[in-house]
């Protein structure tokens, strides 16, 4: 499935609610700036890269390009997830200082896409979370819950996972 | 009783369009008022360019009769490396097409 | 006036105006510094004076006036530095460079008005100061004396004509100029006022009879034209070059005074085309066809005769017909022109990279798309299938070459940016600096050129800081006073390799290590190899420069260079001689290649290695790997011993032990060992992805590639693993498990 990005000044032209995707890890429910979603494939066979920490599940080819996986609950300090019937990869855009990457992340389940005003946000709590605090954005009311708004730049910040990877 | 225009400083192509408007304000406003002889002064003039010069041209191209008074340094230089000496001998400038040979 | 349609194209065009301003600009820099060598240069001169106009001339078709402004001021100093008015000083030359300076930040910001801080104006405001002070009169000639009357006094030294008196002639000239003209930035006043220089107007008449009232008027279109009279002794040339940036758009005629055959031999020129002598003749009248014809067949007669005999058709022409030599010169000259035009002038074309990139990963996929081609006709077994594909991937390897090579820009380019820093970071440290630059001819990807660019300009300031010494001490130590600084390219297999030479102080290792004790990074007392020591100067808060100068010690240190040539996966070494000299050496891949590979398996993973790199393939060489008294395996090979690595320990690799395994033996800089692999998978073609950031950290592995099965196989860095191993062996790094599995 593919998702088609409108350009980010018309996103933020149609006012303060933006779109996310929301996807699963175990019974967690998170969301993520559809912005930033490239496309969403089926997870497959994935070359492992060895000597790399737990997170780094390997790399695909996705069409041509060598794109790499992470494992987002790995990442999260938690097991390693288990590949289940309806795991999926997120290929999104993750480029930084001017330079193109795309990151692919492995999640349970994909759901649909939402709209969230800005009003709806709330800064992440406290405490009370096992996810570190810096990787939320926010807390996203929605129907009544909160779901986890992921904060990529943090959370999949590329210099970080690869000192991680140095001492892996 | 003639009224003068003080030709800006930089008569060029930066504010060649102000320095136009203003010019033709001023002409439309003293014809109104029924003067015969206008003085343009371009004591002022530190930059000038073709398009300044072109300016005053039109002026005399369109039958308006007008005076050059008190012309600086920069100004004088200008109108004699471009062909505009006539202005500086203080005659009132008649409209008429210099003729071109080609 | 402009709507709104004007602007968007405007602001399309304007990165295009910034890159083609950028490159006038360093032009002007490389033609600044080569002028100091050769400050007489005339040719020199006039191209500068040309770019510095053609900068000034596009940004005035973008409105941007402080551009404009202020190139103004400096190509009247160009002017009259053109004119030999002004003659080219050091104090000049370093004022035209730092105007120059402010050009490209007036370029750069010509968008953004709030760059422009009070500093850059006072800046700026300085230089036009300065400017000013070389160009208004005391310096030079007034180009119009203002006694009435008398208009243009010429100039005094000989300006744009050849030097000698030549003869005065009057020339009419009339240019009827375009609408366009303002709005390129032209002017016909200052043109007139440079006609002006080259001899004396003795008439001049503006016409205006296009010219509409005031009202209707479009202050911003030129509706003027002039004709005027000048005497001078300037060539033909030299008049119509002032023209030359209107012109597109202006009709210009200019008459000179001339004899008969002048006249016709500027008929000649101004034809269109003519390709035979005679025909060109006859038609302008220098020769009637009658007597064309008996020069023609008197031409004939001596067909026979040697050709050093033989009387050229010109000199018959000249003899026979009486043409004047001066139209047969025309003519001859109007054939040479005709042929040489022929071939187009444009030797390059501008392609924006992104299309460029579109098309190499095309390329790549088509690699990719063509193994997977030839395993499938390999498995039909048709021979005339296998064949046809075979020359398929022959053409598109040729295809392959072509389009790489196009991404692939001379380093010297960016080296030549360099002159410009070692002269001034000379001049400030009061150092003496030869810089020579060698093999700028050696290409690399476009990509990694500008990212080596930052890291390597901070080496070299780094040698003109702390290793080149002053000239007092240099002489003292018995070295020439002026210090060498080699800035050198050249290939090695799959990579390039930079070097930055001095021959300074070289590293102080004594100090180094002293420092690296104090800071904690050295246990005390602990006295590392030489090359270690070297090494420590890339560890990040090191700096043993005695002053923090403000050239290469504020933070930006050298852990940020190694840093970034780790990011493009290159790798650096330090060769220092004390006293003597620093050696640093930069090892780039080539990484954006497509590279030849061999693949090998193990376990479930597949691996490349590059076949470049591969010496012999020992099949079931597995049962010959032993184990020595240290732990480590090797093979004896011919009489030599050459260590194993294990691909399947070292990568942890999971899966169950085959039968057999082989061991490929490869080329490294450290030396030949093998590497044992389970499966062989024989040759391929493999199109490099790297890997990306993630995964900079990652040893032994130098990028993957896509398989025509579409898997993905990393691609072994067998420099690197070779390192890996010899870590691995005293006992740090990661693969520790070497030293647990002994039975192979």
């Amino acid at each position: 499935m593919r998702i088609d990005n409108e350009p980010i000044a018309t996103a933020q032209d149609r006012g303060l609610a933006l779109q996310y995707l929301t996807y699963s890890l175990g019974d967690e429910v998170f969301a993520m700036d559809i912005r930033a979603v490239r496309e969403i494939i089926q997870y497959s066979a994935m070359t492992v890269v060895p000597l790399m920490p737990q997170f780094v599940r390997g790399v695909i080819n996705l069409r041509g390009s060598v794109v790499p996986v992470i494992d987002l609950q790995s990442r999260f300090g938690r097991d390693t997830a288990r590949v289940g019937k309806k795991t999926c990869i997120i290929i999104f855009d993750a480029s930084q200082a001017g330079e193109k990457i795309e990151l692919g992340l492995m999640v349970d389940s994909v759901s649909e896409v939402v709209d969230i005003a800005d009003a709806d946000i709330e800064p992440p709590p406290q405490f009370g979370t096992t996810i570190r605090r810096d990787f939320i954005r926010g807390m996203g009311k929605l129907g009544g819950k909160f779901i986890v708004i992921l904060e990529p730049e943090r959370a999949l910040d590329i210099e970080d996972m690869a000192t991680l990877a140095q001492h892996a | 009783m003639s009224e003068r225009f003080e030709l800006p400083a930089e008569l060029n192509i930066y504010g060649a369009l102000e320095t136009r408007d203003a010019l033709l304000a001023w002409v439309a406003e003293n014809n109104v008022q029924g003067s015969d002889s206008l003085e343009i002064c371009a004591r002022n003039v530190q930059e000038v360019d073709g398009s300044g010069l072109q300016l005053l041209a039109s002026l005399s191209n369109m039958g308006q009769s007008w005076r050059l008074t008190d012309p600086s340094d920069a100004f004088s230089d200008a109108c004699r490396t471009l062909g505009f000496g006539d202005w500086l001998e203080g005659r009132p400038a008649r409209g008429k097409p210099a003729g071109a040979s080609k | 006036m402009s709507d709104d349609a004007d602007l968007d194209f405007i602001a399309a065009a304007m990165p295009a105006f910034i890159s083609e301003a950028a490159e006038q600009i360093e032009a002007i820099e490389t033609l600044l510094l080569e002028l100091e060598e050769q400050p007489d240069n005339r040719e020199l001169l006039d191209s500068l004076f040309r770019c510095a106009h053609t900068v000034k001339g596009s940004a005035g078709i973008f409105g941007l006036n402080r551009v404009v402004e202020f190139t103004h001021h400096v190509e009247t100093l160009l002017d009259k530095m053109r004119d030999g008015v002004i003659a080219l000083k050091p104090e000049i030359s370093t004022l035209l460079l730092q105007c120059n300076d402010q050009i490209k930040f007036l370029v750069d910001t010509a968008a953004d008005e709030n760059a422009d801080t009070p500093d850059q104006k006072d800046a700026r405001a300085d230089l036009v100061i300065r400017l000013k002070a070389l160009t208004e009169p005391g310096a030079s000639i007034a180009p119009v004396a203002d006694k009435g009357g008398a208009v243009a006094a010429p100039a005094v030294a000989d300006a744009a004509g050849p030097a000698g008196q030549p003869a005065l002639s009057i020339w009419s000239i009339s240019a009827r100029f375009g609408p366009e003209t303002f709005r390129n930035g032209m002017d016909p006043l200052s043109i007139a006022r440079y006609l002006g220089t080259l001899g004396k107007i003795v008439k001049v008449r503006c016409a205006v009879d296009t010219l509409p009232p005031l009202g209707n008027l479009d202050p911003e279109t030129c509706y003027l034209s002039f004709a005027m009279e000048l005497e001078t002794g300037a060539s033909r040339e030299d008049i119509e070059g002032a023209f030359s940036f209107v012109m597109d758009d202006c009709e210009l005629d200019v008459t000179a005074p001339e004899t008969a055959g002048q006249k016709m031999a500027r008929a000649i020129e101004d034809m269109p085309e003519t390709p035979r002598l005679g025909e060109l003749l006859v038609s302008v009248g220098a020769v009637t066809q009658d007597k064309l014809q008996q020069v023609l067949s008197t031409q004939q007669q001596t067909r026979g005769m040697p050709s050093v005999d033989k009387p050229k058709l010109g000199d018959l022409l000249e003899s026979q017909a009486g043409v004047a030599p001066e139209v047969v010169a025309a003519a001859l000259g109007k054939q040479q022109k005709i042929r040489d035009s022929a071939p187009s002038e444009e030797r390059y074309i501008r392609v924006q990279a992104d299309r460029l990139d579109a098309v190499i990963n095309l390329l790549g996929e088509l690699v990719i798309a063509g193994a997977g081609a030839t395993l499938l006709a390999r498995g039909s077994r048709q021979v005339a299938l296998v064949e046809a594909n075979l020359h398929m991937n022959s053409l598109i390897e040729e295809i392959r070459n072509g389009t790489l090579g196009l991404r692939m820009v001379p380093v010297g380019e960016t080296f030549s940016r360099f002159r410009r820093v070692v002269r001034d970071t000379a001049a400030s440290l009061g150092k003496e600096v030869n810089f020579e630059i060698v093999g700028g001819d050696a290409e690399l990807d476009k990509s990694m050129v500008e990212k080596i660019a930052d890291p390597l300009m901070h080496l070299v300031r780094n040698s003109l800081d702390h290793g080149l010494e002053p000239p007092q001490e240099r002489v003292a130590a018995g070295k020439p006073a002026a210090g060498k600084l080699v800035l050198s390219a050249r290939h090695e297999t799959g990579a390039i390799l930079i070097r930055i030479e001095d021959d300074g102080r070289g590293i102080n290792r004594d100090r180094v290590l002293q420092r690296a004790w104090n800071r904690g990074l050295v246990e005390n007392g602990v006295v590392p190899s030489d090359d270690e020591i070297n090494m420590l100067i890339f560890e990040p808060g090191f700096s043993t420069a005695e002053q923090v100068t403000n050239l290469s010690g504020r933070g930006v240190g050298m852990d940020v260079v190694r840093r970034n040539i780790e990011a493009l996966r290159g790798s650096i070494r330090l060769n220092n001689n004390v006293g003597k000299g620093l050696q640093v050496d930069i090892r780039l891949p080539l990484t954006l290649a497509i590279i030849d590979g061999f693949l090998v398996g193990v376990g479930k993973s597949k691996f490349v290695l590059p076949l470049e790199a591969v010496v012999e393939v020992i099949e079931s060489g597995g049962s010959h790997v032993k184990v020595d008294e240290r732990g480590r395996h090797c093979l004896e090979l011919r009489g030599a011993v050459l260590p194993v690595v294990r691909l399947r320990t070292l990568y942890s690799v999971e899966s169950s032990l085959p039968e057999r395994v082989s061991v490929v033996v490869v080329n490294s800089t450290r030396g030949q060992y093998g590497i044992e692999v389970e499966v062989l998978l024989g040759q391929n073609q493999t199109v490099i992805k790297p890997l990306g950031r993630l995964f900079k950290t990652l040893r032994g592995i130098s990028g993957s590639s896509i398989l025509g099965s579409g898997e993905v196989a990393l691609i072994l860095d067998v420099n690197s693993l070779a390192e890996l191993t010899t870590g691995a062996q005293t006992g740090s790094g990661a693969a520790t498990s070497l030293n647990t599995s002994v039975s192979s």
